[in-house]
């Protein structure tokens, strides 16, 4: 049927590309910066895979 | 159209590289000069430094890099120094990025903005500013950066950010110096201003080995106090020992002496066009000019970021990891050696457990554990900030400025004892 998407051969069915408007809200950022405060306001500098060195 | 947050795109965007190779993030120093003389500043030189001036990168090889980053699929793009607007064409390097589509954060002290680059910024706005305050009065301020009419100029430059609504931040480094203003320094930003403030109790060596900066360090004790000041602080960390303490030490599960994102995800640039791990992280670095940054990242950085531990200290099998900011690039600057435990971060980190009254498993030989030789100093601190004694609200500017320690011997701009100063 047109227009229907359907899981073929196992694979992720295709999905038409959106487009999305994001509002830039540093205050909403998931990582901190090295050399200072990680999410959640402390300080505790870079932690593995959540190390950032720029805020992101 | 449809909206999505921030906060879920870029989680979204770094899920996605989990475990992944790829520098989306990328650190560029684009000077070491500042117009301030910062005590605890871990690489500031002389404006009037012209061996300094003379090795940064050019306007053009900044062109140039960020055509490479482009390419290499960065994103996420830090300025910082130094100050970046000690240099004259900051703003058209910048303004290149943003041409790019760079979502920019910019590190400044603030003192140098005038309205001219705040209008220009609101022409061009990046993603965040982040101004570094020093004090809430003229006297701590200046007693930090040493410069008469700082303390004046930065308070200007954010009067400009803020009047043009800039996406502004606040932040400040916790000093002997200023630690009894950084509650007015929180009010100003937080009540005053509106804006986000932050602040960070660590203090690092200058990247040129001198030891310098760790004569207005916080103490363990004094760090801690400011950490668990507020409500927030103190859940925080206990979100952090929970998650800890309820899965295997992490580092345990890695081999390599690296074990953040740095080289996975993100790398630093420095003024001179070498690229490192991070901006810390300064004792293998490589040039950039001549070969390229793809060449760069995917050879030689990728071997450091790759490189095994070489033996078993007493942070690999440490449950309280979340709350110490022990890392290769901290052993480094602290004890020459990326390895070695800095004795501060894990006194630092042991004193957060005890006042949350997080339990730390034994791991190996560590004298802040129980039976150590430091684990009685440690209940006694963790003592007096339980029970108030040391009250941040009520902390006191310093009597004097104490001569710096540490720095015996160390000539201008560094040690002269690694082979790189």
């Amino acid at each position: 049927m047109k227009g229907e998407l359907r899981q073929v051969d196992g694979k992720k069915p295709y999905e038409p590309p959106s487009l999305k408007t994001i509002n830039l809200r540093p205050e909403e950022a998931v990582l901190g910066h090295c050399k200072t405060s990680t999410g959640g306001g402390i300080n505790i500098g870079c932690q593995f895979f959540t190390c950032s060195s720029v805020g992101s | 159209m449809e909206q999505l947050s921030y906060g879920a795109f870029s989680t979204d965007l770094h899920q996605r590289q989990t475990g992944q190779r790829a520098p989306t993030q990328v650190s560029i120093e684009v000077t070491r000069r500042c117009p301030l003389e910062c005590q605890h500043c871990y690489n500031n030189l002389p404006m009037g430094d012209q061996d300094a001036r003379s090795r940064e990168m050019t306007t053009e090889e900044h062109f140039k890099m960020l055509d490479e980053l482009v390419d290499m699929g960065c994103f996420w793009l830090l300025y910082t120094g130094g100050e970046i607007f000690a240099r004259k064409d900051f703003l058209e390097i910048y303004t290149y990025a943003k041409q790019k589509g760079f979502l920019i954060t910019l590190f400044t002290n603030g003192t140098l903005i005038n309205e001219k680059i705040a209008d220009y910024l609101v022409e061009w706005p990046p993603f965040a500013i982040e101004i570094t305050l020093y004090g809430r009065t003229r006297e701590t301020y200046e007693a930090l950066t040493m410069i008469p009419g700082s303390y004046d100029r930065c308070l200007r430059g954010i009067k400009l950010l803020k009047e043009r609504n800039l996406p502004l931040k606040l932040k400040t480094v916790a000093t002997s110096i200023n630690k009894h203003e950084v509650v007015a320094m929180r009010q100003f930003a937080e009540e005053e201003l509106g804006v986000e403030f932050k602040i960070d109790g660590q203090i690092n060596p200058r990247i040129d080995c001198s030891q310098s900066p760790l004569a207005v360090r916080l103490t363990p004790e004094e760090v801690v106090a400011l950490d668990m000041h507020t409500p927030k602080g103190v859940s925080e960390y206990r979100r952090l020992a929970k998650h800890d303490l309820e899965r295997p030490p992490n580092l345990s599960q890695v081999d390599t002496l690296y074990f953040c994102g740095g080289g996975m995800e993100s790398f630093a640039i420095n003024a001179y066009g070498e690229m490192g791990i991070c901006v810390l992280s300064q004792q293998e670095t490589f040039d950039v000019r001549q070969a390229g940054l793809k060449q760069a990242w995917e050879h030689s950085l990728h071997s450091v970021r790759m490189r095994k531990r070489s033996r078993v200290t007493k942070c690999v099998e440490c449950r309280i990891q979340s709350l110490c900011a022990m890392c290769p690039a901290n052993g480094e600057m602290e004890n020459g050696d990326r390895e070695t435990p800095v004795s501060f971060l894990c006194n630092v980190a042991h004193l957060r457990a005890m006042v949350i009254e997080a339990e730390v498993p034994t791991h190996g030989e560590c004298e802040f554990c129980a039976g150590g030789s430091e684990h009685g100093a440690l209940v006694e601190s963790a003592r007096r900030i339980t029970s108030r004694e040391i009250d941040v609200e009520s902390w006191a500017g310093p009597q004097q400025i104490l001569p710096i320690l540490n720095n015996v011997g160390v000539a201008a701009g560094g040690c002269g004892g690694c082979g790189r100063h």
